[in-house]
């Protein structure tokens, strides 16, 4: 019988609790918006951003693993100045998370990087109404260049 | 025990634009070449682009800074004492795999800054004659733009026709035209249409993450295929320790595999081809009881007037959904209005602006270029009020060269290898200040006039230092020149130069076209002039 045995890297429960009670703070349920921990931030989509980003996961380990967040607003202000390695960590682990989850992109319009068909980049959408009238204008205009000095010429 | 290869015609160190570039003239000039890259082949797929991890990735693993990516084939850099991080990437293909395709060629007016406005020194050479491999290049590389732009002397122009500017860059042409501005759509080495058995751009918008598609130019494409089917040999995780030199003249170089082993390779002629940081470590690092402070170094320049650009940019948020995480990126549009010298403005020379989408929602979340963070409910305001709404002038001023701007070697740090690494030691001048001030100033005036509620500006981005130019200047006198007009050194007359290490002041342009353009000149002049080359015993 094999064994497999999870590589991936991963953070401790504490640090994920420290990371969505952070996120509820720097990104709360707002205008439409929900808040960074209904967004699975401290669970798989933090699992997400370590697969891709594993360098995260030691900085994120040591600066939240029980960390102390009676005061998170006092906690991240600290983290700012005292710490900005760490601080950057949390808040890229915090948004990563966030802005890659799918119910946020349909909240905020957004398809992800869509491919437009090649076949299909047109005329139309290159040269849009007006470009050539208005390139036309600009060579209208005249060159606005510095031609080559003949020797000797100096301005 | 290092083991010796037969000796090649050319030995090429660094498979990047100008290594592919020149291998390819050599190669199929019937020469025997090597090149010697300390980077691998990247496969398309292995690009982020189709992922929703791309925004992340491109900070780390395909981040442009070697120290933060932190590779094993990437050499680490001391910035502390630079204002500006260098950017460049190791591989098949080098910085062209992550770079933004923007293809624009230097102006007149670049060649004869010393002439013209009494600053710098000119170069050994002008518009008109780099004028024919522009276009040769243009032609290998696939460039799509726009015939005719006033800022440039009549002459042949891009292949394809323009990318698409997008509803953003169609209104700032509008307020251009109505500004009696100029603007132009950018020349990119992206292709609009399908050329030479590649596809088009597909306007997915992470070109600086590399490009899945294959329709943004990198050699690893456009020339070494050619190379290779003509006898190239390319050797990948090879890294350069040093130049041998014997009785005068280059015998080699001794390069490490990935495993640690030496090994030499014997050449008639060097060609050092490793970006204007990288030539100036081998330089250093090739330093001999001959050459104490750096082989072919009796000028003092080697390293000397390195010039990476200073950037800024300007960016405008409208109230439409401009899509502005889509396009190429590349550039949609340019502008040369404040591009020469007036001396009212209290500098000399200018910048070129290059007009870009603004990323996407990681990107616009977290500002990496211009623009406020914002925390709590107003969090979400603001990422609505910009995410999709931007539209960007990249503003490239030109930076003169200052002999006190230098790469030297690091006491301590080393590479995977254990070569030393370099030492950048860069200040930005008071004079780029000042153009960029201006800069900064008209850039915003634009995109008000294009509707823009609201202008953030990052007035000196850290992170922007792609365009590494100048610390092997070429030149006709030995005293002040480390290269001749041919990119050859002069104190040893079978090693040349044909990166931006060669450029004598840095334009205002983005230099690849440049760079490109010169290492084909200087690879036809050494096959042309073969029969005149010294070379050892």
């Amino acid at each position: 019988m094999s064994e497999s045995i999870d590589i991936r890297p991963s953070v401790s429960d504490s640090t994920r609790r420290a990371l969505e009670k952070i996120g509820d703070y720097l990104i709360p349920e707002a205008h439409g918006m929900p808040a960074a921990s209904t967004m699975d931030v401290g669970t798989s989509q933090l699992d997400a951003v370590l697969s891709s980003r594993p360098d995260l996961a030691p900085i994120l380990g040591r600066t939240l693993d029980g960390a102390e967040l009676d005061d998170v607003a006092g906690f991240v202000s600290e983290l700012e100045t005292a710490d900005p390695a760490g601080y950057d960590a949390v808040t890229l682990a915090l948004v990563a998370g966030y802005y890659m989850h799918p119910e946020v992109h349909r909240l905020i319009g957004y398809p992800g990087q869509v491919p437009k068909d090649a076949q299909r980049l047109g005329e139309r959408e290159i040269y849009q109404e007006g470009l050539m009238e208005l390139a036309q204008k600009v060579i209208d205009r005249g060159p606005v260049y510095r031609p080559t000095p003949t020797a000797g010429e100096t301005e | 025990m290092a083991t010796k290869q037969d000796r090649a015609d050319v030995l090429i160190v660094g498979a990047g634009a100008s290594g592919g570039i020149s291998a390819r003239y050599f190669a199929e000039a019937g020469l025997s070449v090597v090149c010697l890259e300390q980077g691998r082949w990247h496969d398309r797929s292995e690009f982020r682009g189709t992922s929703p991890d791309w925004e992340i990735t491109g900070r780390k693993q395909w981040f442009p800074n070697p120290t933060i990516r932190g590779l094993p084939q990437d050499y680490p850099l001391n910035e502390e004492e630079s204002d500006i991080a260098p950017l460049m990437f190791n591989g098949v293909g080098g910085s062209m795999i992550l770079y933004a395709g923007v293809w624009p060629r230097m102006l007149p007016s670049d060649f004869r800054v010393k002439t013209l406005d009494g600053v710098a020194d000119d170069w050994p050479l002008t518009y008109e004659e780099l004028q024919p491999f522009y276009e040769r290049t243009e032609e290998q590389i696939g460039v799509s733009g726009l015939e005719g732009d006033p800022a440039y002397p009549p002459g042949k122009g891009p292949q394809l026709p323009p990318l698409p500017l997008g509803p953003g860059a169609m209104k700032i042409a509008r307020a251009h035209d109505r500004l009696g501005w100029h603007w132009w759509p950018e020349p990119n080495a992206i292709l609009s249409r399908p050329y030479n058995g590649r596809r088009p751009c597909v306007q997915v918008g992470t070109c600086q993450q590399g490009c899945n598609e294959g329709a943004k130019a990198s050699t690893d494409q456009t020339h070494w295929p050619f190379a290779i089917d003509h006898g190239a040999r390319l050797i990948t995780g090879a890294r350069v320790r040093r130049i041998v030199t014997e009785n005068g003249l280059a015998t080699g170089a001794e390069w490490v595999d990935e495993e640690g082993n030496e090994h030499f390779q014997a050449a008639d002629v060097v060609v050092l081809a490793a970006n204007s940081i990288g030539t100036a470590r081998i330089l250093l690092n090739s330093a001999t009881p001959r050459w104490p402070n750096g082989l072919a170094n009796s000028s003092g320049l080697v390293g000397h007037r390195l010039m990476m650009h200073p950037f800024a940019s300007v960016t405008g948020l409208f109230d439409e959904n401009l899509e502005s995480w889509q396009g190429q990126f590349g550039c949609s549009i340019e502008s040369f209005e404040f591009y020469e010298t007036d001396e009212s403005r209290g500098f000399v020379r200018g910048a070129k602006w290059g007009l870009a989408p603004t990323g996407g929602p990681i990107n616009m979340a977290l500002p990496a270029r211009a623009g406020e963070s914002e925390w709590g409910p107003e969090h979400h305001l603001l990422f609505r009020e910009r995410f999709g709404r931007g539209q960007s002038w990249g503003l490239f001023g030109e930076d003169l060269p200052n002999e006190d701007n230098r790469v030297v070697l690091d006491d301590e740090l080393t590479d995977s290898s254990g070569i030393p690494s370099p030492k950048i030691i860069y200040k930005v001048s008071e004079n780029s200040r000042k153009l960029l001030d201006f800069h900064i100033e008209k850039a915003s005036e634009s995109m008000i006039e294009a509707g823009a509620h609201k202008v953030e500006t990052d007035s000196l981005m850290r992170y922007s230092g792609w365009h590494l130019l100048g610390t092997a200047r070429m030149g006709d006198d030995p005293e002040t020149s480390v290269t001749d007009r041919w990119g050859r050194f002069h104190d040893i007359p079978n090693l040349y130069a044909v990166d931006g290490s060669v450029f004598v002041t840095s334009s205002g342009t983005n230099p690849t076209s440049t760079i490109a353009a010169l290492a084909l000149r200087t690879a036809e002049h050494m096959v042309q002039d073969r029969y005149n080359q010294k070379v050892p015993a």
